[in-house]
């Protein structure tokens, strides 16, 4: 025979349950906007009666709430980190790869191949009458605009370079805070599990950074049995448990490295250096930053490619060029100016005369090697007197153009370099980099949609359903209100029972 | 997906309008900015294309400016040339006039003062500028070009500051010693001297040794190196044969005409020889003996081993045809046989065998008996005639005496005159004959002086022509062209330079023009002097017929105009060109817009597309993302 009041204990009991109900779907309706909630859901079980192996008990005891369960799926959230962090990776190369393209010139602003065809035209208005000063001094004013252009071009690499290094400090903070806080609640984790508490919002925190963390690098994680997450980078522990390794920037001091003056990521402790995989957006952009070959082309390999066409040009244009054919056309060294200087260069870097600038290096390849795109200028020798542009081929004959129709040939018609003009040359950087840019745009749309697909299917499982909710508000309601109007039955009963008693 | 919740509908709903909102934005700018990309990522050919045609645009605007100022530059000299081709032709008539008989002593006092006048204003026609810069002056166009200056030895003008021509035209009355000494005083001040070509050759040849001592290993400028040399070797040895201070110009054509002389005796000795083909097969025969011999014992020497090929070819050929023709059959009629190889062959057998000095020898003993024919026959008989007196001439001989002297001489006389008529033609008279060997005899001389008399005519026909090519190649080189592009790989020549219409050199209008004022003045003769390599100075008296003048006037005449033909196709071509540039012009603007700019129909239906691609996507989210359940209870 059960115990008299164990109607109404049983009844509390439901009413408790339903309370708990009410109370997990009210938290999942109020968060149904947080980022990175998964729902809870009850999970109650029946109680069996009081004594066991008893014939005197025969009725269950009522509801128990064994658990609040968070509704997540592991193997998915580990998927979607690595689609992520190859998204991020491509996000951050077409990002940049976007600022380099512009560099190179938008469709309808001024850019290195206009400020080429204004030098021709000039040129070849000067053909016309070399005698003309005011020709000769818009011939010189080309030619700097065309410097500056470039200058500004590798000026705005550095820029990019810059911004870049920038932003593998700032991935490398963040993944280091990341990491710690990871680590924290792992420790906080551990504690509660093994006190039996809920773990549900700080499991949830925790997978929020993970998603960051996954964004910035190529991590793996696996779930250890006391409930925390260790996490590699290329095989190398960030977190494990409640602990963490560092990651630190230091400049590369290393001349003949690929980063030598921008930051290089180690290892705190071991001082190893740092892996950042193949993705991850600090991968992206260590990438972009130093990439200088034909398989991985970051900024140095344009500025390379820039520099390259500056000294290409120089080249051509002071000492001439021997097309493929064997035909000769000669530069402004060969010929002479107005005033019967001849040996005299058009360009050379940093305001050097031509005697200076042939004195810069062991010989004249060497010299040469020493421009580059930020630093082609004007040689001071023309800049102070433009008659020293050289039109004529001998000396005495001021409407002598022969050597200026060699030049004027040069930027436009000669074969400088196997079968490309010097257009052309140009014409290959902006391709390539078009290109490039075009390419890793696509490749990201299509993992990032890969991985906002993921992103849907994590939703599905583990996302708040306001129509759900209400359902199940209701339901825990009436199994309220049915436990209520018990809580009534059983007090009538209670009522009869003790006017029974009394006389 | 079984279990979709209100957040993933949302979110899928707000992904859709980014993308269209997107679409939009694009459409939007194309057809805002009329430019199908903005950036070369957005389509990497159309942007690499963009560049190029850009390129081509704006290469063929400056080509159409030069277009329009070789234009210019052109009608200013063509006009010049008007003008230039009209005082010509009064000076002309002056002439015709003056040559008559019945002309007063005033009336030869204003012409005079005509042909002054007119000199004068040639020499401003020639110093005619078109926007600053002289036109007839080459590449020195900041300067007047020509100037009439008055020297020791009368008047002259100069070229660019340079005598067009020193000592062509002296008046008589000048004394020797004044023309000597003013002679080696400007030698050096001659345009376009033989010294200069030398001097220029110089250069040409130390600028290519300079090169090569650069860069040892390169065969090509070694090769350039040592044809400079051979160059200014043989300009140096033209200076000795012809005079440092003869016109290049002048120079050339004597060259020309010195080379055309010794292959014409070559021509002459063959039709003319008596030796029978086994004697010259014979004697072919042992010269490619000792030639295979020489080339035997030096395999290495390509030349020796061609020497003895071509001597193989000849010694076949003759024995060939002393089969075919018999041996007693003379070289002269196996030539006119019909066998072209046997003719080259006897040719090349006969060059390389007969001496210079034989030649020269030869060619004097034709002159002196044509001289001689010339007075006994008289000056105006034809060869034909001569001929026949002559043979009549012979016979009676033979007849007297066939043994005696005069027999012999008679043959001989009649011998050259029938080879005359074959090398004159039958209708020349015997002076005229006469006259050309005279001219024949002197060039054969000179030869040999320049060769020496041991050279075969087929060696100094060689050098001869190489000679003529590297003085005609200096001539070339002297060129000053004013060039202006006007197309892809194509220029025009803007410039006529001025002694390309007055002529230079002995043979100038100022020349002509100065000998007019000499006769105008009454006189019948005039000095011309020159100098030698050496230094030493001759002077010739000539005789001045004003009837030579109006013929030289005719050639100054045909030499203007026909500057002015040249230049008049020169200027046609131009006008073509700028009509070829205009389509091209149209043709690449029209390849640049279609290539960058949006055609307007597509784009704009693209915009409209966009927004209401957008707009369906607003309205149909907003529908969804509002009702829940929760609206429904209660």
């Amino acid at each position: 025979m059960a115990s008299t009041f164990a109607g109404l204990s049983i009844t509390s009991r439901g009413l408790n349950a339903a309370q708990v109900g009410l109370t997990v779907t009210t938290n999942n309706m109020s968060n149904i906007d947080t980022e990175g909630y998964s729902r809870q859901v009850v999970s109650q079980t029946s109680i069996g009666p009081a004594a066991v192996y008893s014939s005197s008990s025969l009725v269950g005891s009522g509801v128990e709430v064994t658990s609040v369960d968070r509704v997540s799926s592991f193997r998915l959230n580990q998927k979607y980190w690595a689609e992520n962090s190859a998204a991020s990776e491509l996000e951050a190369e077409a990002t940049y790869l976007e600022q380099i393209e512009e560099v190179f010139g938008t469709s309808d602003s001024s850019d290195i191949s206009e400020a080429l065809d204004a030098l021709e035209t000039a040129l070849g208005t000067l053909a016309d009458d070399p005698t003309d000063e005011s020709v000769r001094a818009s011939v010189l004013e080309y030619a700097e605009a065309f410097c500056d252009t470039l200058n500004t071009a590798a000026e705005e690499l550095e820029s990019i370079r810059s911004d870049l290094n920038n932003e593998v400090y700032t991935a490398v903070e963040e993944i280091n805070s990341y990491a710690s806080q990871i680590a924290e609640l792992n420790s906080q984790i551990v504690t509660a599990t093994a006190s039996g508490a809920s773990t549900n919002e700080l499991e949830d925190a925790r997978d929020v950074l993970i998603d960051e963390l996954s964004s910035l690098a190529d991590i793996s994680v696996t779930a250890a049995d006391d409930g925390s997450y260790t996490i590699t980078v290329d095989g190398i522990t960030l977190v494990k448990g409640d602990s963490y390794n560092e990651l630190e920037c230091y400049t590369v001091t290393d001349s003949t490295s690929d980063s030598y003056g921008m930051y290089g990521i180690r290892w705190a402790e071991s001082g190893d250096d740092f892996d950042a995989g193949d993705s991850g957006a600090l991968a992206g952009y260590l990438e972009m930053r130093d990439g200088s070959t034909a398989d991985s082309k970051g900024v140095v390999y344009y500025m390379n490619q820039l520099d390259e066409f500056a000294q290409t040009f120089a080249q051509a244009l002071n000492e001439g060029v021997t097309d493929s054919s064997g035909t000769t056309y000669s530069g402004n060294v060969d010929g002479y100016g107005l005033d019967d200087s001849t040996g005299i260069r058009l360009f050379t870097y940093d305001d050097l005369t031509s005697e200076e600038f042939e004195s810069s290096g062991s010989d004249l390849e060497d010299a040469y090697s020493n421009i580059t795109a930020a630093n082609i200028s004007v040689s001071k020798d023309v800049q102070d007197d433009t008659n020293k542009i050289a039109a004529s081929s001998a000396s005495g004959e001021e409407s002598n153009t022969e050597n200026l129709d060699d030049i004027i040939s040069i930027c436009s018609s000669v074969n400088v370099s196997g079968t490309s003009t010097l257009t052309d040359l140009y014409n290959v950087i902006v391709a390539t980099v078009g290109g490039d840019s075009a390419t890793t745009q696509t490749a990201y749309a299509s993992k990032s949609a890969t991985a906002t697909y993921i992103d849907t299917s994590r939703t599905s499982v583990s996302g708040v359903s306001s129509d759900e909710e209400t359902i199940n508000l209701t339901t825990y309601q009436s199994a309220y209100a049915a436990s209520a109007s018990m809580v009534s039955a059983w007090s009538e009963l209670y009522d009869t029972t003790i006017s029974m008693v009394d006389d | 997906m079984y279990r979709i919740t209100n957040g993933m509908i949302a979110d899928n709903t707000l992904r859709n309008i980014s993308a269209a909102a997107v679409r939009l934005a694009e459409a939007n700018e194309a057809v805002a900015s009329n430019m199908k990309i903005q950036l070369a990522s957005d389509d990497t050919t159309v942007a690499t294309r963009a560049v190029t045609y850009r390129s081509y645009v704006s290469q063929i605007e400056q080509y159409q400016e030069n277009a329009e100022s070789a234009d210019a530059w052109q009608t200013a000299t063509d006009d010049a040339l008007d003008e230039l081709v009209e005082d010509i032709t009064t000076l002309k008539e002056i002439a015709t006039a003056a040559s008559s008989e019945s002309i007063s002593d005033t009336d030869l006092e204003n012409y005079a003062t005509s042909v002054e006048q007119l000199l004068e204003d040639i020499v401003n026609l020639m110093n005619t500028d078109y926007n600053g810069s002289y036109i007839f002056g080459g590449y020195s166009t900041t300067e007047e070009p020509y100037e009439i200056v008055t020297t020791d030895i009368g008047e002259t003008v100069t070229y660019k500051g340079q005598y067009l021509s020193l000592g062509s035209v002296i008046a008589s009355d000048v004394s020797d010693e004044t023309i000597e000494d003013y002679l080696t005083d400007s030698a050096s001040e001659i345009y376009n001297s033989l010294t200069e070509a030398a001097t220029d050759a110089y250069s040409a040849y130390t600028t290519a040794l300079a090169a090569s001592t650069a860069d040892p290993t390169n065969i090509i400028l070694a090769a350039k190196t040592a044809s400079a040399l051979t160059n200014y070797n043989t300009i140096t040895a033209a200076v000795t044969t012809y005079g440092g201070t003869t016109n290049l110009t002048d120079a050339t054509a004597a060259a020309e005409s010195d080379y055309e002389t010794i292959t014409d005796t070559i021509t002459t000795t063959v039709e003319a020889s008596t030796t029978t083909l086994t004697d010259a097969a014979a004697d072919a025969l042992t010269a490619y003996t000792t030639a295979a011999a020489a080339a035997a014992a030096d395999p290495t020497n390509t030349d020796l081993a061609e020497a003895a090929a071509d001597a193989l070819e000849i010694s076949d050929a003759l024995a060939a045809a002393v089969t075919a023709l018999g041996g007693t059959t003379t070289l002269a009629d196996a030539a006119e046989s019909g066998d072209d190889v046997l003719a080259t062959a006897i040719k090349n057998y006969i060059g390389g065998t007969t001496t210079l000095s034989d030649a020269a020898a030869t060619a004097l003993d034709i002159f002196d008996t044509l001289a001689a024919a010339s007075v006994t026959y008289g000056d105006s008989t034809t060869l034909t005639s001569a001929a026949s007196s002559a043979k009549t001439a012979y016979d009676t001989a033979y007849a007297a005496d066939p043994t005696s002297t005069e027999t012999a001489e008679a043959l001989a006389t009649y011998n050259i005159l029938s080879a005359a008529i074959t090398t004159y033609g039958s209708t020349a008279t015997v002076s005229e004959a006469a006259e050309e060997a005279e001219a024949t005899s002197d060039a054969l001389a000179t030869a040999v002086a320049t060769y020496g008399g041991t050279s075969t005519l087929s060696e100094a026909a060689e050098a001869a022509k190489t000679t003529y090519e590297a003085l005609a190649g200096a001539d070339a080189d002297a060129e000053q062209n004013i060039d202006y592009n006007i197309g892809f790989s194509t220029e025009v020549t803007v410039n006529v330079e001025g002694q390309d219409i007055t002529g230079e050199g002995s043979s100038s209008v100022f020349n002509t023009i100065q000998k007019l004022l000499l006769a105008l003045n009454g006189d019948t003769s005039y000095k011309t002097a020159s100098m030698d390599s050496s230094g030493n100075v001759t002077i010739t008296t000539n005789e001045l017929s004003i009837t030579d003048l109006i013929d030289e006037l005719s050639d100054s005449l045909e030499l203007a105009t026909t500057a002015q033909a040249t230049l008049g196709v020169s200027m046609e071509a131009v006008t073509n060109v700028t009509d070829r540039l205009d389509d091209a012009y149209e043709a690449y603007s029209a390849l640049m817009t279609d290539n960058e700019n949006i055609d307007t129909a597509t784009a704009t239906t693209e915009l409209t597309s966009a927004e209401y691609t957008y707009e369906a996507a607003l309205a149909v989210g907003a529908k969804v993302i509002s009702k829940t359940l929760i609206d429904y209870i209660g």
